[in-house]
């Protein structure tokens, strides 16, 4: 097993804000509101009617036959669109795919009705008639729903689209399966398992079914958003032909934790624990992280936990990091929001610079460590965290 | 850090049998799971045959794992059950007993309500997201919609109070034996001292099995009554569903030596692929299978000639079986020793576990180089010529099996690899 150091870089990032990170974080520090009105969410509850929607990229977008869209639906295709950004510079040097390639997916699960409303119906009128009722699923179910409800199916679409077939993995459903992504990932070419690695995450689709589990679970009300976040993992001595090679700017992954906690004070415990493992693994302490960039918690629960891990961690810490999320531009992006949030550390690390959350603002400033921490709280109690750290060091 | 892994424990429900043991000397005994079947509440669905768990034998073993309390999808209740079974099989009854141990599964599609929209229709007759959410309270919370795809992973860490990483693998049939590599992975870095691996899954639900069918992968033909899954046979037509779980304990060899704990087998290397070929159908040559394999071999440092077994995904539908062949052929070509290996398809008995599939295929390769038996292809009666491997037809054969592979891929692609080795200190 070979340990490489793995230097991450070519942000792919799609998001209500725009398409690139340095949009995300214009948007933010000017305090646009990126919101849109949705047909589905008007009525009396949700108690909104915008949320932070993206527009589902067409064929032509997105650089595939029409078919492509036949067994895909909106998350596999903000998928493929992120994947598309993050590769294009890659794709026009030509050294994209083959078996060195490999792929590391957070993807939510596809969480929409089967039935179209049209045949409802006939179902309420058949549902006595049990020969009846797989007749009707038979006819009324989409043809390929058996892999456009298959959320790994985004997997497969990018692998045809772009080569990739190296090794892979994907995970779901919430903003751990994000994070996680990018831990195997970038072990996958610090081991040598992988030369270059694809990692990715996407948001669910905002669709009315959702926000019936989101409260399931204790949603806080928190505005949710469409997008998906896409980099690569790569050494970094720089392969040959590498975006590391060509001088485009990045980060290394130079710690993580993971961690498990299922009630509030083990879920707080369990948040410092993976924060305390990352630092340690990057050979660092709270002293050495200049910005914070903590998981949009989209539960009252999760929220507090975080809170309360994050103060405990940094109480002695002089000065204590800056915190921002970027939910205010981008809502919350489920898997893709600590990849999404990574992406907004990339651009800070490059630049010396971090966001600032200021009351209703968001301000920049000088960043005074080189290093950013990005938090990831899955549902359930799922914890991980990973330290960037600027690349020149 | 690198550090040897090992298995201490395992677990199973699954048609076959309600705990590892039974469905072992099923499997060994070449006892078929697959039954004349129809979707609850359904009739005249065109898939007339799968591999159900038996729901009052479940509830009557399991019932207290299970969680009967709360309302929970089928796969997860399985899986509950499967994970208790391995870490009571481990002798780890509790945090303190290992180091740190994590939690990682393999899970498909959620399962949801066939009917769950018909609270959508308003007074008026009309359908409207606004009139569901005024009758959200009566939506079933044991769907999927509510049981969202980490309950597993989540609910097995919660219940045995695991600190470590619980993860959720979504790769499709592959998902169990991604669970499973990572895994091995984790221990291997020193990240965990144990995990409890593996996956559950149930398409059995009016969704999701008219999903599949509407994809061609299900079999509809009666011809065979319940021998219909034929894997690697000529009249082989499609696979045949089955629900359950499989979990087992993987630990670092410190850790289990220092326990004391039964080690059934050693796991050496784990490898995936992409086939980036089609979501439809697996690459025509089985480069994508072919690769998982040979990674799966170079990580467990381990040479194709020392392989003496292989437990296929055999799935018995026309495509995969003489591509996974070829792949085979491939990988083994050196000296021909794909003549020499003896493949086994677990799924003839066990039925298609889906996203739980490598779990249970797993358990059978591990017991499989503990007892020296290779379990049988049931139903290969005429062998199709492009699968002329030896696939163990109808009968298990005692044999020394010091190293085999374990294989599973998934639609679009997604191919995951294991290999075990009989544990020697």
């Amino acid at each position: 097993m070979t340990t490489r150091d793995v230097r991450l870089t070519a942000p792919g990032l799609y998001t209500a804000a725009g398409t690139d990170p340095g949009d995300l974080w214009e948007t933010l520090v000017a305090g646009k509101d990126t919101r849109r009105p949705t047909e589905a969410l008007a009525g009396p509850w949700p108690e909104f009617d915008t949320a932070f929607l993206v527009d589902d990229p067409d064929a032509a977008t997105l650089g595939v036959h029409r078919r492509v869209l036949r067994t895909s639906e909106k998350q596999a295709r903000m998928a493929l669109y992120g994947a598309r950004l993050a590769l294009a510079g890659a794709t026009e040097r030509g050294t994209v795919g083959g078996p060195g390639w490999g792929l590391y997916l957070g993807l939510p699960t596809v969480d929409e009705e089967l039935l179209r409303f049209g045949a409802l119906d006939r179902l309420h009128q058949v549902a006595g008639s049990p020969g009846d009722v797989a007749a009707l699923y038979g006819r009324e179910v989409p043809p390929f729903s058996g892999l456009s409800h298959l959320n790994s199916t985004a997997a497969a679409h990018v692998s045809a689209v772009f080569g990739l077939t190296g090794a892979m993995a994907a995970y779901s459903p919430f903003s751990d399966a994000g994070l996680t992504a990018l831990i195997d990932g970038a072990l996958s070419v610090a081991e040598g398992e992988n030369e270059a690695a694809l990692v990715g995450a996407v948001s669910p689709k905002v669709h009315p079914l959702l926000f019936a589990q989101y409260e399931e679970l204790g949603w806080n009300g928190a505005v949710p958003g469409e997008g998906a976040a896409f980099l690569l993992a790569e050494p970094a001595d720089g392969a040959t032909g590498s975006a590391a090679a060509s001088g485009a700017p990045g980060a290394r992954l130079a710690g993580y934790g993971r961690a498990f906690g299922a009630g509030a004070e083990d879920r707080s415990e369990a948040i410092a624990e993976a924060v305390h493992a990352a630092l340690e693994t990057a050979g660092t302490d709270a002293d050495g992280i200049g910005w914070v960039l903590p998981d949009a918690a989209w539960t009252v629960d999760g929220a507090r936990a975080q809170s309360a891990a994050l103060d405990r961690v940094f109480a002695g810490a002089a000065p204590r990091p800056a915190y921002v999320t970027s939910e205010r531009a981008t809502g919350v992006l489920g898997p893709a929001h600590p990849l999404a949030h990574a992406l907004l550390a990339l651009h800070g690390l490059a630049s010396g610079r971090r966001l600032v959350a200021d009351g209703d603002a968001v301000r920049e400033e000088a960043l005074p460590a080189p290093r950013a921490l990005v938090l990831a709280c899955g549902a359930r109690g799922q914890v991980c965290a990973v330290v960037l750290e600027g690349a020149e060091k | 850090m690198s550090r040897r892994v090992v298995v201490t424990g395992l677990g199973a429900v699954c048609g076959l049998g309600l705990d590892w043991q039974t469905m072992w000397e099923g499997l060994t005994a070449g006892r078929s799971a697959i039954r004349a079947w129809q979707l609850p509440g359904v009739a005249d669905f065109p898939v007339r045959y799968a591999a159900p768990v038996d729901d009052a034998a479940f509830a009557a073993r399991h019932g207290a794992e299970a969680d009967p309390d709360r309302p929970l999808e089928r796969r997860t209740r399985f899986g509950l059950a499967a994970a208790a079974q391995a870490l009571a099989d481990a002798g780890i009854d509790g945090p303190g007993a290992v180091g740190r141990i994590g939690t990682a599964v393999g899970s498909g599609v959620p399962e949801r309500d066939p009917y769950e929209l018909l609270h959508a229709i308003g007074e008026d007759g009309r359908p409207s997201w606004q009139t569901l959410f005024g009758r959200r309270d009566q939506l079933d919370r044991a769907s999927g919609l509510f049981c969202t795809n980490d309950a597993l992973a989540a609910g097995i860490a919660a219940r045995h109070r695991l600190r470590g990483p619980a993860l959720n693998f979504s790769t499709a049939c592959a998902g169990a034996t991604h669970a499973i590599g990572h895994g091995l992975r984790m221990i291997r870095r020193g990240e965990v001292d144990a995990m409890v691996v593996g996956g559950a899954d149930s398409v059995l639900n009016l969704p999701t099995m008219t999903g599949l069918h509407l994809l061609g992968a299900p079999s509809t033909s009666e011809l065979f009554g319940d021998r219909l899954c034929r894997a690697f046979d000529r009249d082989r037509s499609g696979l045949v569903a089955a629900e359950g779980a499989a979990m087992v304990v993987l630990e670092s060899e410190e850790s289990a030596r220092r326990r004391g704990a039964t080690v059934y087998a050693e796991l050496v290397g784990f490898g995936t692929s992409l086939d980036a070929h089609q979501v439809t159908a697996p690459h025509p040559e089985g480069h994508g299978a072919a690769l998982a394999m040979s990674r799966a071999l170079a990580d467990g440092q381990v040479a194709p000639d020392a392989v003496d077994s292989i437990n296929a995904h055999g799935t018995s539908t026309p495509l995969n079986d003489p591509i996974e062949t070829r792949a085979i052929k491939d990988v083994f070509a050196a000296g021909e020793h794909y003549r020499k290996l003896a493949v086994t398809a677990n799924k003839t008995m066990l039925g298609h576990l889906i996203a739980a599939a490598g779990a249970p295929e797993l358990i059978a390769t591990v017991l499989s180089v503990r007892d020296g038996i290779v379990p049988p292809t049931l139903n290969l009666e005429n062998p199709d010529p492009a699968c002329d491997l030896d696939y163990v037809p109808e009968k298990a054969r005692y044999q020394e099996v010091s190293v085999a592979v374990s294989n599973s891929f998934g639609f679009g692609g997604l191919n995951a690899s294991l290999v075990v080795r009989g544990y020697e200190h």
